[in-house]
């Protein structure tokens, strides 16, 4: 066996002379290890017991413990470099995870040796990490994220083994649950244990070198180089790529105009035949020859008559010699019409090939650019796994979590989006989940359940954040601007486990989206598939609500009145509650275009981004529930008087007016309940922010008495949800609440409120109040 | 040697390619003898400007800011909720930008192009490049390009000329015309006209 077979991983010109002791001493320790039974895998395999040494050896005295605690420390401090360096970094080598692998190796070893079995899982963990990133099997900046977790659970065990002389497993456990939730297999680890190092191929120079038996290596999967890539140079260059695919436009135009030059070169060649023709015929019966105005076509060909008219004319006077001569020159053009038919044919010969040319290089050009620009997409993809331990953390580090046990669990992680989207939502989903188990006080019958399903439709992600118990409100409100700026929707539903469920709808910032090309009135957009149901005419159908295009855009009116059906889009029902069409002048076809978002100062509500089409117009995407939401408020800001507007179709034969009350407080709605009962009121009550949603969208009420603080939704939430069904755009909201701060105030009218009373009030005020309202809404 | 940074180490814009074509022998060997002048470095240099024709005026546009010429036809696309002095959006090198009818806008003015017959609009639209953003301001025509001596330009506060420009704290100051070229020609503040819009777009 030579040297490099003994130590497969390490060229041991590098190490010290203390590395080389250790790592004698740690093959001596393996040797035993091998000997008896493996590690676990795990935590939850009991360590402890496997590891536990004799009674005598555990007697060893703290001055190894603190010798191991140093080396581990010293070794933490290197993997921290080598960290640091490869953030640093710009180009990633499997050269960057030797410190990693090296530092893990000998930790693990020497742990095993002072009874540490929970540091020496881990180090096992990180070599895992190490092992798949070189394997290609999980993304180098995935293992990167793994790998911090690794050294900081390395460091936590070290430093409970340094502050209470023995080691605390919660680092270890809380590190297997984020790899799993990372992706990583830690299964795999078995591998490394039961195979013995030196046995392992040996290593080229630098690199990394696979622990896995052949036999149990992942099939197929070539070790790859990872660039780490900057993310502003991958913008430049995705910005360098679609200027590259704008210039298939004036390709495109120099084709058809190459096309139509062919197609005129063809015609004057049939024509110089057929001139060629004529003359022949002409020259042969000896009659003078035709007049120029009979021959229009080449100009060659028409210079060359002209001359020779021009010369037939100077020579009538001539004497006979002449004619003679004049034959000859007869015999001249002939020759030279021919000739130039020939130029002709050769010359069109060529274009045909130089065309055939430009049409198969267009046809490469546009391949090739997809291609990059598929590639280049695939690029910013990240799966929104690598959220889910931040998100665990956040449950972790509620109040509700210190008092009982929560299960989060997650489905669809593996959802891929856009990488700089999924950094803008990491701070929303935390504030959410924090905001909705705010309250310690909350005691379920079950353990609770938390749950994050993702799902892509179309082009959206459909994110739902479930709870299977009562959340504390106020999530909507803190979140609500964030979603905004992701040009997301949020909208919330009861669950079957009787809880609440946020489901977010966020568009894709960019990529290529399959959507319906529309037109209304000169202009055209693009609305992605997953939000039309579908396609009718508009006279057969009942909707709830119907708008135009071109009133939600605010084009302006055009004098051309459209002759046509015009056909209506039934929004898809996951996107609106009620059915709501909207009148296009034409469907025009089914496109595929590349999406990019509006620089900020151009994004308005409603519109997605915008695509450059084949002809370089710019053509706007739309999401339509944003887009009518945004009117309907705009209708109620412009005309507030108007208590129901044209879209909004309700049923308004009731004969009384319908209050519906939201509050928690059982004394005040039933005691509310009685006093406007007693004015002839319908009453309608509600609990909570939840209940209030569902009562609004069954029954309409004609006046909305709203409190601020109350559970899974509260006052300001309700509001904020309120905007995305414009069918409650006629409901009237008197906010009913304690909260007396000017901020409140103005908050609650910014959000549609139309009056403001503070408890406790005069119920004869509040009787006025909604006498007034009543009134200004019939109006 | 030649210190006019507009004629020396920087390449030549597609744009002031277009704009030498469009010269006169005459004009293009007097700004050919005014490029080759030596120029002292103690002297300030002269800035070269495009003089545009707008409905109600003319302007003078840094050269240096300009990226490019564009002419007919267009297609700008109308934005929803955009002031009333927006043309609408159009592509420019992949990017979106934002087309401004500039005498609309210095008149604090609705267009009064109909963007629905761009094809056939008549007008030019000059690409400008200021602090990182782009925009297109459409003009009616462009004229020659002139280079100014800062003392050639008057504060618009001392100017005794009535102008139907109502944004005067976007102007800093006209260039006085003789009497057979007319009315005087105002120069807009690229920086503050750019952020003024960003800033209106944005509301």
């Amino acid at each position: 066996m030579n040297e490099e077979e003994e130590h497969p991983f390490f060229n041991e010109n590098e190490l010290s002379a203390d590395d080389l002791a250790v790592l004698q001493a740690f093959e001596a320790i393996e040797d035993w290890n091998v000997a008896m039974s493996p590690p676990p895998a795990t935590a939850t395999d009991a360590p402890v017991e496997r590891w536990r040494l004799s009674p005598s050896e555990t007697a060893a005295d703290e001055t190894l413990i603190q010798l191991f605690a140093s080396e581990v420390r010293e070794d933490i401090n290197k993997m921290c470099c080598a960290l640091n360096q490869l953030e640093q970094d710009d180009h990633i080598s499997q050269v960057h995870f030797v410190p990693f692998k090296r530092a893990a190796h000998k930790i693990r070893g020497t742990a095993g040796a002072v009874n540490c079995p929970y540091t020496s899982i881990i180090a096992q963990h990180i070599e895992t990490i190490v092992k798949q990133i070189s394997q290609c099997t999980i993304f180098p900046v995935l293992g990167i994220n793994a790998l911090k977790k690794g050294v900081k659970a390395l460091e936590d065990t070290l430093t409970s083994l340094t502050e209470h002389g023995s080691e605390n497993n919660t680092p270890l456990l809380s590190l297997e649950v984020d790899l799993r939730d990372l992706g990583i297999d830690l299964e795999s680890e078995e591998v490394l244990t039961t195979t013995p190092l030196r046995s392992n191929p040996t290593p080229s120079t630098g690199e990394l070198t696979e622990l896995a038996a052949p036999s149990q290596r992942p099939p197929a999967i070539s070790p790859e180089v990872y660039t780490r890539v900057n993310s502003r140079c991958l913008a430049q260059l995705v910005r360098h790529v679609e200027r590259l695919a704008q210039l298939r436009t004036p390709l495109e135009g120099a084709q058809a105009q190459a096309k139509s030059a062919l197609q005129e070169l063809h015609a004057a060649q049939n024509r110089l035949q057929q001139l060629e023709t004529k003359i022949s015929t002409l020259l042969i019966a000896n009659k003078p020859l035709p007049s120029l105005s009979e021959f229009t076509t080449a100009p060659l060909i028409a210079r060359i008559l002209r001359q020779d008219q021009h010369d037939s004319s100077r020579s009538q006077t001539s004497v006979t010699w002449e004619e003679l001569e004049h034959s000859i020159d007869r015999d001249f053009l002939q020759r030279s019409v021919g000739e130039a038919i020939a130029d002709v044919t050769l010359a069109s010969s060529r274009v045909h090939a130089a065309f055939a040319r430009l049409e198969k290089t267009m046809q490469e050009y546009t391949l090739q650019s997809a291609s990059i620009y598929s590639h280049l997409h695939l690029l910013r993809l990240v799966p929104i796994s690598v959220l889910i331990p931040e998100l665990r953390q956040t449950i972790q580090a509620s109040p509700l979590a210190q008092t009982q046990e929560l299960v989060f669990e997650a489905t669809g992680a593996e959802t891929k989006v856009d990488h700089a989207l999924l950094e803008a939502l990491l701070a929303p989903l935390q504030i959410l989940i924090s905001t909705c188990i705010a309250d310690p006080a909350v005691r379920p019958q079950k353990t609770p359940h938390i749950w994050l399903a993702a799902q892509e439709i179309g082009h959206e992600i459909n994110i739902e954040v479930g709870f299977s118990l009562t959340v504390h409100g106020g999530a909507v409100e803190a979140i609500s601007g964030s979603i905004q700026q992701l040009k997301g929707t949020l909208t919330l539903r009861r669950n079957n486990v009787g809880g609440v469920s946020f489901h977010l709808r966020l568009p894709r910032p960019q990529g290529i989206v399959h959507g319906l090309l529309l037109r209304s009135g000169h202009e055209r957009v693009i609305v992605p598939f997953s939000q039309v149901w579908h396609i009718v005419d508009g006279k057969h159908e009942t909707l709830d609500s119907l708008y135009t295009l071109h009133e939600l855009l605010s084009l302006p009116h055009t004098s051309h009145k459209e002759s046509r059906v015009q056909p209506v889009l039934v929004i898809a029902p996951d996107v609106v509650s009620k059915r709501v069409g909207i009148t296009v002048d034409e469907v025009i076809d089914e496109v595929k275009l590349v999406i990019k978002p509006l620089p900020s100062y151009l994004q308005r509500p409603g519109i997605t981004g915008a695509a450059v089409d084949n002809s370089g117009k710019v053509t706007l995407m739309l999401d339509l529930a944003a887009l009518i939401s945004h009117y309907v408020s705009t209708q109620r800001r412009t005309y507030p008087t108007i208590a129901r507007d044209g879209a909004a179709e309700v049923d308004e034969q009731h004969e009384q007016p319908k209050i519906l009350i939201a509050d928690d407080s059982v004394y005040l709605r039933h005691s509310l309940q009685q006093e406007l009962a007693h004015e002839q009121y319908t009453v309608l009550e509600a609990r909570d922010g939840m209940e209030a949603l569902e009562q609004l969208l069954e029954h309409m009420p004609d006046v909305f008495l709203l409190d601020v603080e109350m559970p899974n939704l509260n006052g300001y939430d309700v509001l904020q949800i309120m905007h995305l069904y414009p069918e409650l755009s006629s409901v009237k909201v008197i906010m009913l609440t304690s909260r007396a701060t000017e901020k409140h105030i103005q908050r609650a009218f910014q959000l549609g409120a139309y009056m403001y009373l503070v408890k406790p009030y005069q119920l004869e005020t509040l009787l006025m109040a909604i006498r007034e309202t009543l009134q200004n809404s019939a109006q | 040697m030649n210190n006019n940074p507009g004629f020396t180490s920087l390449p030549i814009s597609n744009a002031y390619a277009q704009f030498l074509e469009q010269l006169t022998n005459e004009e293009f060997w007097h700004l050919a003898k005014e490029s080759a002048h030596p120029v002292s470095f103690g002297e300030p240099l002269a800035a070269d400007y495009l003089c545009c024709t707008l409905k109600h005026g003319r302007c003078l546009l840094p050269l240096k800011l300009l990226r490019e010429v564009v002419s007919p036809p267009y297609h700008f696309t109308p934005l929803p909720a955009t002031p009333p002095w927006m043309l609408g959006v159009s592509a420019w090198h992949g990017e979106i930008v934002a087309v401004i009818d500039l005498d609309a806008y210095l008149c604090n003015s609705t267009t009064s192009i109909t963007t629905g017959h761009t094809d056939r609009m008549n007008g030019i639209v000059l690409i400008m490049h200021c602090d990182n953003l782009i925009l297109a301001l459409f003009v009616s025509s462009v004229e020659t390009t002139t280079a100014l001596e800062p003392e050639q330009v008057i504060p618009f506060a001392q100017t005794t000329q009535q102008h139907t420009y109502t944004r005067t704290d976007i102007l800093k100051g006209v260039k006085q015309a003789t009497e057979e070229q007319g009315s005087d020609v105002c120069m807009p503040d690229i920086p503050a006209l750019f952020t003024d819009i960003v800033q209106h777009l944005a509301k």
